[in-house]
């Protein structure tokens, strides 16, 4: 009987488990989402466009900054750290890590602009104009980081379709597009955003919706119509040289100016303080906050360094990581206000500089903390991409390409030179060569903010190799006649005007095979 | 069935035979003598439970079924009636030589049983079973309570130490409470896991060390799973290493499989057994890393101006002093020895309480232990709480209960010892080795790196550490089996494994974590993690035919395994009121958003096995096993996992059977396959993460795919084919097992690059294979065997590891730890797991390098750019060279630098023993791998100029010391290079072991039953030519412990221990 029990419990048992079939594997994740679950609303595209800014955010860190800044004829690097010069000295390799995290933050942006413009066009929804602000959003920081990709890289691979099938090959490893085709790209999702996207939460207008204040930081239309001034400029100039884009940079700033929505901020430093962020010059920043855990590296890498006595309790206490050039500390007029964006020392935590011995080391001091950031390589300070006073410089730079100078121009650009308080046009400023005046002001105007790398190979080759290559240091601080040439003036060559592509990507890519940039 | 039938049937006839034979011989007994006696061992104990028979002195068959016979008592001894004096007694007793002693005219036999060194008649645990070493059919080696006793063990891992042929362990830190890598027979999985599977009285540990115990920021030096577990209430362990031991764990097999059986009871007389050792732990002074002294330190610093760039400049001064009055100036300054500050005197103290015994139907194993490390390092402990149960009641004949529980609970405390680049995160090893000389303890001055806030010094920072970690740990299981039917057993088995764990931390706002992250940061983590597992099975044995020539063992299995892990992250920051830490994170002003995690996964398996034994000649196992995981894509969840092994105890044949000189051998070959999931749980899923972002100072939520999707995701595989031979000669005084193996693993789980351009960097697939081949011999000598013994044990071991493909690509690098993003790992067709690239280099540029132009004479070497922008050579540069001859040294001149996988490595044990005293040593050694001295590239390449730096920078080049290949003071490189791999080949004396047995009469007059003094030495001395602490050291995890394994980085310096111990049973 017992045994007859135990038989029965024993064989029941296994029996059980024979024929239960097995739904248990299909264990689905619990604390994460899984994307086809997500996009049922416009609340929650939204949340999705907004992990877009995140990957923009990511985009715009140190990397950018030494990309952009360094080995230009306005930023450098001097004190002797081979990790971090390598951009400054023009050693770096194709698989150095800003080179790739550039490229790769870039494209992590572009994935899930894609996959938000695809996903929220399928959306059903009765209030069209969100949704097509969301996907004008998308398509603007496509647009922003393609602008990227092809200033530093050239032709890069296009991608414009959310990525489905990662077994099909076509998709995963597509090659490099003519520099051409990405601009056309742009241009296309820019045209889209200026249409579609909101006005900056200050300007109102009876046809067109306007951010709510909140909102700041979003793409606008504003940032929309700057941009492709922007994006018509570079694309007219040196190495596109499609020289119809003049005309469309020269309207597209014209309209700006004329719309007379951005202003130039009374205060020169205000721009790049944390006060600053809210400026009305502001056409588009990138957001960090230190508390919301997204921090930025502006500032607090440009910052003289301070070891030693002197400056640690400063506001302005840096990494020290970008120093202006010989020339280009010394290209300011006597007065300009601007002058103070190169700090010939370190800071003292009352303001006042702490010269240096030997004065090869300047700093830069652009970024200004009403008190110390908690941590001084995460710092609040927004990336700046776009404002008013490049409009200003891309109106009358096409003016002059154009050769359609006018009055107007030089009473926009007296806005830039008057509130730097140095003479302007109207009280007697004469400039012969318009042009290289105008190199030199877009340095001094928008110094270490992301843009001098892209304007000295803007200026073509010889003017890029001119200006980089032949860079001075000082010898004496008592004699600052006696300079010399840099010891890495050797190492600048022609091909320097692009990046590599990234190693990680032309060993991973089938179709990039032997397509890298020249000279790499 | 109905041959099972008629099999029973003749089962029946044949025990009702035996039966009235037994009875008849019963009936003939005329005059009984009774014969009494004791039995003892080696050392004087009395072992209760020998069998003793009595056989008839003539022809075996005639009195073969003469089952007279008894059992000594607990105190060993007998008395037993018989009736002829021509008869014998033998005397035997599991683990001992059968004896066998006339009786003659003797009235009183004592016996002194020795114990037996064959190992073909041990019991070995198979999975899912046990079974007779004749027997068995794969390779399997077992270590039993005296091997494991041989070291010093405060975890299981490290009793695996040295003393298996074919297992690697890779002790990853000396921290206490740290977890050791084991390797059995090379790494074959790239991105899954490596670690063997435990298995522990039945119930398996997935031990995976890329799990991290916390987030990243506070995450220290992994912890071990199994450091909960007491060594001592271990019994054995077997470790299956070829696949068809291994493959009947199919999914989870193929890194070997780890079985432990801890203590059970045993009938007889109850006996409790005390145990309590003290161990003082240290790290040797000569072991230190040398540093340069405060006179060197200054010297150091003053030379780089005064020959900048490798000419002298006699004009320098340092705050108005000539270089010779700063010199004198450092030479007063104290000099402190920051790793003597450092390292004190660890002590370890343990007592453990066992009691065992029972009767025929119940048996019980007891125990509570309590074990206590303080750590060398100031400030550092580990604690831990077991208590084991072991209980095995026969409610019937047919029906037994089998109960363990094994509950613990440990706690550890101590200053981070590992970190990653991060000066703010680096921990107290590399602050005690970079710390300049020329301070003392608490001093404040802010004359060093601004970013990471007051530099401390390494005592400073570990007092003020709070690390801390406590974990609960529940194991147990219940297995019920019943006799269904002869021979045919049925048992369902129960069992959990529970843990909760807890991390808590703070970092002090004035230096380190806490300044860098904002005034201070508290964190607390919790996680609970619930296992269960329920296995059903039926077994049945059987023997048939001609005299039971034939053998058959069957089993059935099924097999199911839930896993639920929960976890939650809270950390605050920003403490105006610092002293109450973590325990009371409300006193900061900013928290962070709080994290939660959920994660199950279920395995579910069928397996069967079938083992054919004829005539103990041949045996042949069959076995296979169906896995179903929930870790894999919805196309791919089931695998198969078959197995085949032969066996052929040539021994036995008649052929050999004369052979005096041969006692056993037996010739072994194995064919199976393993598989691996040691993936995350939702690795075949695309995931949206957490992406928040920023508008006007505000938090926005964001999300964004993290991870691609791969439904095709499955298993990772492993072929493994084995031949092995046991062979024992002159009546088992010299034993050997030789094993050669060859291991394939396909559709390797690795995290391929993807084009960057889709966004993605890597994605999960199933691309590439790995091979590794080996030889493996153990050898078991007993050179002497009288009242003074020794004997030998000899383990080596042979891994060759290749990768065969990487899915198409060529080659792949990867990060490490401590270079800052440089691309040192590397994987590549045709070479093993673990090669580091990097820079070669060949001494430094000195004057007859240059011509009277100064330019380079010989351009096979250089200076790269990233050292000098110009790329033209100084002097006192290190010499660069030019791999590719294009007069340029860039990327394309590195080459591989390091290779990690040992050539061989080995063991050597002897044992001496003279009565009461035994006395063990045990000799490792791993020949022809390199280390990367991550501690000297920090020091020297990577540091800050502040820092102290190795002694060899004493010797830097100088116009007048220009023989020497330290370059220059001034000069820095932080390029990786080969200054920073050095050969790792060792011989450490491991552990000296002696002990004593009071004599039993004297033991007697204490009231005990026996009582032993121990001492033991652990780690005695290492034979190296490596410069840092230890040449077995690996602190990377995860897939860094696959790609670049081998670094010293940040280690905590393993200890010299020395323990005296006391084992008392009553």
């Amino acid at each position: 009987m017992k045994k007859n029990f135990f038989l029965l419990i024993v064989m029941t048992l296994l029996l059980s488990i024979v024929t239960s079939c097995h739904d248990e594997l299909d264990t689905a994740p619990l604390s994460t989402l899984a994307p086809e679950n997500f996009f049922n609303d416009l609340i929650e595209s939204e949340i999705a466009v907004n992990g877009i800014y995140d990957k923009m955010a990511n985009h715009y860190q140190q990397n950018f900054i030494y990309m952009s800044d360094h080995g230009s004829h306005v930023g450098t690097f001097l004190y002797n750290n081979p990790n971090l010069n390598s951009y400054a000295w023009y050693t770096f390799s194709n698989s150095d890590r800003f080179v790739t995290a550039t490229w790769a933050t870039a494209y992590e942006a572009i994935y899930r602009s894609n996959l938000v413009i695809n996903q929220v066009g399928q959306l059903d929804t009765d209030d069209d104009v969100l949704k097509n602000r969301i996907i004008a959003e998308a398509k603007f920081l496509r647009a922003l980081a393609y602008f990227n990709l092809v200033r530093f890289y050239g032709d890069v691979p296009l991608h414009l379709e959310e990525l489905s099938d990662l077994d099909d090959l076509e998709i995963v490893n597509k090659p490099r597009m003519s520099a051409s085709l990405i601009y056309d790209a742009i241009i296309d999702d820019l045209i889209f955003a200026e249409e579609h996207l909101y006005l900056a939460s200050w300007i109102s207008d009876d046809n067109k919706p306007s951010y709510e204040g909140g909102n700041l930081g979003r793409a606008t239309i504003g940032a929309a119509k700057g941009l492709l001034a922007k994006v018509y400029l570079t694309r007219a100039s040196f190495p596109e040289r499609d020289l119809d884009s003049y005309q469309l940079a020269f309207d597209k700033a014209e309209e700006i100016i004329t719309d007379d929505r951005y202003i130039l901020d009374s205060e020169y430093f205000n721009l790049n303080s944390l006060e600053g962020k809210t400026s009305q010059e502001w056409m588009f920043q990138i957001q960090y906050s230190v508390l919301g855990q997204q921090t930025s590296n502006w500032g607090g890498l440009h910052n003289p360094l301070n070891q030693g006595q002197g400056g640690k309790d400063a506001n302005d206490w840096g990494y020290g990581r970008m120093s202006p050039t010989f020339k280009f500390a010394n290209s300011f007029e006597e007065g300009d206000l601007r002058s103070d964006t190169c700090a010939k020392g370190r800071i003292n935590a009352d303001g006042s500089i702490y010269y240096i011995p030997r004065s090869t080391a300047w700093y830069s001091h652009k970024y200004r903390f009403s008190s110390q950031p908690i941590s001084r390589f995460n710092t609040d300070m927004n990336a700046p991409v776009l404002r008013f006073a490049d409009i200003i410089l891309i109106y009358a730079e096409a003016a002059d390409e154009l050769n359609i100078v006018d009055q107007n121009v030089y009473d926009q650009l007296d806005r830039i030179l008057g509130r730097a308080e140095v003479t302007t046009f109207e009280n007697g400023r004469i400039e012969n060569d318009l042009k290289e005046f105008i190199f030199w002001e877009r340095a001094r105007e928008l110094c270490f903010e992301g843009h001098a790398k892209f304007d000295v190979v803007r200026a073509g080759l010889d003017k890029f190799l001119l200006e980089v290559k032949g860079q001075e240091q000082t010898n004496d601080e008592n004699n600052p006649s006696a300079t010399s040439e840099v010891s890495w003036t050797d190492n600048v060559q022609p091909y320097h005007l692009l990046f590599p592509v990234p190693a990680a990507e032309m060993e991973s890519n089938s179709s990039m095979a032997g397509n890298q940039n020249p000279g790499y | 069935m109905k041959q099972q039938k008629k099999i029973e049937s003749n089962y029946r006839s044949l025990t009702l035979l035996l039966f009235s034979l037994f009875c008849f011989f019963n009936l003939l007994h005329a005059q009984e003598i009774e014969i009494k006696g004791s039995v003892i061992d080696e050392v004087g104990i009395p072992i209760p439970g020998v069998t003793i028979l009595l056989i008839g002195t003539t022809d075996q068959s005639k009195t073969g079924n003469n089952f007279k016979g008894t059992t000594t008592d607990f105190d060993g001894n007998y008395s037993i009636k018989i009736d002829n004096r021509n008869n014998s007694l033998v005397f035997s007793y599991t683990g001992f030589k059968k004896q066998i002693i006339p009786i003659g005219l003797k009235n009183s036999i004592n016996v002194t049983l020795v114990t037996d060194i064959s190992q073909l008649d041990e019991v070995v645990v198979v999975g899912y079973g046990t079974q007779a070493r004749k027997d068995v059919t794969g390779a399997i080696t077992k270590i039993d309570r005296e091997t494991i006793d041989r070291t010093y063990n405060a975890t299981i891992e490290q009793a695996l130490t040295g003393k298996i042929a074919g297992v690697n362990t890779i002790t990853s830190d000396g921290t206490p409470g740290a977890g050791i890598s084991v390797r059995i027979r090379g790494g074959t999985s790239i991105n899954a896991n490596n670690e063997p599977l435990y298995v522990i009285d039945g119930f398996p540990f997935e031990v995976d060390y890329s799990v991290s115990d916390g987030p990243a920021e506070v995450a220290g030096p992994s912890t071990s799973p199994l450091a909960n577990i007491d060594p001592n209430s271990i019994e054995s362990i077997d470790i299956l290493k070829d696949a068809s031991a291994a493959a009947i764990y199919g999914a989870q097999g193929a890194n070997g499989v780890v079985i432990i059986t801890t203590k059970s009871g045993k009938s007889g007389k109850s006996e409790i057994t005390f145990d309590t050792s003290m161990t003082t732990s240290t790290v040797p002074e000569e072991r230190f890393v040398d540093l340069l002294s405060t006179s060197q330190y200054g010297e150091l610093i003053i030379d780089r101006r005064r020959y900048a760039n490798g000419i002298e400049d006699p004009t320098v001064t340092f705050n108005s002093l000539t270089a010779e009055q700063e010199q004198a100036r450092y030479d007063a300054l104290p000099n402190s020895n920051w790793q003597k500050e450092l390292y004190g005197t660890g002590h370890i103290v343990k007592y453990g309480l066992q009691a065992r015994g029972g009767n025929d139907k119940n048996k019980y194993a007891i125990g509570g232990s309590y074990f206590k490390n303080e750590g060398a390092i100031v400030n550092t402990y580990f604690k831990r709480y077991n208590f084991n149960v072991n209980l095995q009641n026969k409610l019937t004949d047919k029906l037994k209960i089998k109960t363990v529980l094994y509950p613990s609970y440990s706690v550890k405390e101590g200053p981070i010892s590992g970190g990653d680049f991060s000066p703010s995160k680096l921990g107290v090893v590399i602050r005690a080795l970079t710390r300049r000389p020329d301070r003392e303890i608490g001093f404040q001055g802010d004359d060093e790196l601004s970013e990471v806030g007051l530099w401390v010094d390494p005592v400073t920072e570990a007092k003020r550490a709070s690390n801390f970690s406590n974990t609960f740990g529940f194991n147990g299981n219940t297995n019920i089996s019943y006799e269904l039917a002869k021979g045919l057993m049925g048992s369902v088995r129960i069992g959990a494994n529970i843990t909760d764990g807890k991390t808590k931390n703070y970092y002090t706002k004035d230096f380190g974590r806490g300044f860098f992250i904002g005034n201070g940061v508290g964190t607390r983590s919790h996680y609970q993690s619930v296992r269960w597992n329920i296995q059903n099975r039926l077994d049945y044995r059987t023997a048939f035919g001609k005299k039971n020539k034939h053998r058959l063992n069957v089993m059935g299995v099924y097999e199911q395994t839930h896993s639920f892990r929960e976890s939650e992250y809270l950390r605050v920051t920003n403490f105006p009121v610092e002293t109450l830490g973590f325990n009371a994170l409300q006193n900061g002003l900013l928290s962070d958003i709080p994290q939660t995690f959920t994660d199950e996964n279920v395995l579910i398996s069928y397996l069967g096995r079938v083992n054919y034994g004829f005539d103990n000649k041949y045996n042949l196992t069959v076995s296979i096993r169906a896995d179903g995981s929930s870790r894999f894509g919805t196309k791919n969840k089931w695998g198969y996992f078959p197995a085949a092994g032969f066996s052929w105890n040539l021994h036995n044949e008649n052929f050999l059977k004369n052979v005096d000189a041969m006692s056993e051998m037996k010739l072994r070959l194995s064919y199976g396959q393993t598989g691996n999931q040691g993936i995350p749980s939702y690795s075949s899923f695309a995931l949206l993460g957490v992406s928040n972002t920023i508008f006007n100072d505000q938090v926005y939520a964001g999300l964004a795919v993290q991870s691609l999707p791969n439904p095709n995701l499955k298993w990772e595989f492993t072929d493994q084919f084995d031949m092995g031979l046991d062979a024992g000669f002159f009546d088992n005084r010299l034993n050997f097992t030789v094993d050669a193996y060859y291991k394939r693993t396909e559709d390797l789980l690795l995290r391929m690059p993807i084009p960057l351009s889709t966004g993605f960097r890597q994605r999960l697939t199933n691309i590439g294979n790995v091979e590794n081949k080996g030889l493996e011999v153990a050898l078991n000598t007993v050179n002497l065997d009288g009242k003074f013994k020794w004997s030998t044990d000899f383990t080596f071991s042979v891994n060759k590891n290749k990768v065969l493909d990487l899915g198409g690509v060529e080659q792949q690098t990867f990060t490490d730890q401590f270079t800052n993003g440089k691309f040192t790992g590397l994987l590549r067709v045709g070479e093993s797991l673990g090669t580091w690239i990097g820079f070669e280099t060949n001494g430094v540029f000195s004057y007859e390098d240059f011509d009277e132009n100064g330019v380079v004479i010989d351009t096979s070497n250089g200076t790269p750019s990233t050292v000098n922008p110009n790329s033209i050579p100084k002097l006192g540069d290190v010499k660069y060279v030019d791999q590719n001859n294009d007069e340029i040294i860039d990327d394309k001149d590195l080459t591989i630098i390091a290779r990690t996988q040992p050539k061989h490595f080995g063991s050597m044990y002897n044992d001496f023993s003279y009565k009461g005293f035994n006395l063990g040593v045990l000799i490792t050694y791993k020949y022809g791998f390199d280390v990367i001295n991550g501690n000297k590239h920090r020091m020297v390449a990577g540091g800050n100029n502040q820092w102290n730096k190795t002694a060899d920078l004493a010797h830097h080049w100088t116009p007048e010391n220009t023989d020497t290949d330290v370059p220059r003071a001034d000069y820095i490189d932080k390029n990786f290079t080969d200054r920073f791999v050095e050969d790792g080949s060792f011989v450490r004396l491991q552990s000296v072991n002696l002990s004593y047995n009071l004599p039993f009469d004297a033991v007697q007059k204490m009231g005990f039953k026996s009582l032993k003094i121990y001492t033991n030495i652990d780690n005695l001395f290492v034979w190296t030519k490596y410069s840092g602490y230890d040449p077995e050291v690996s602190v990377a995890r995860g897939q860094q412990a696959v790609i670049t394994p081998n670094l010293d980085y940040g280690a905590y310096p393993r200890t010299l221990n020395v323990t005296l111990g006391v084992n008392v049973k009553f």
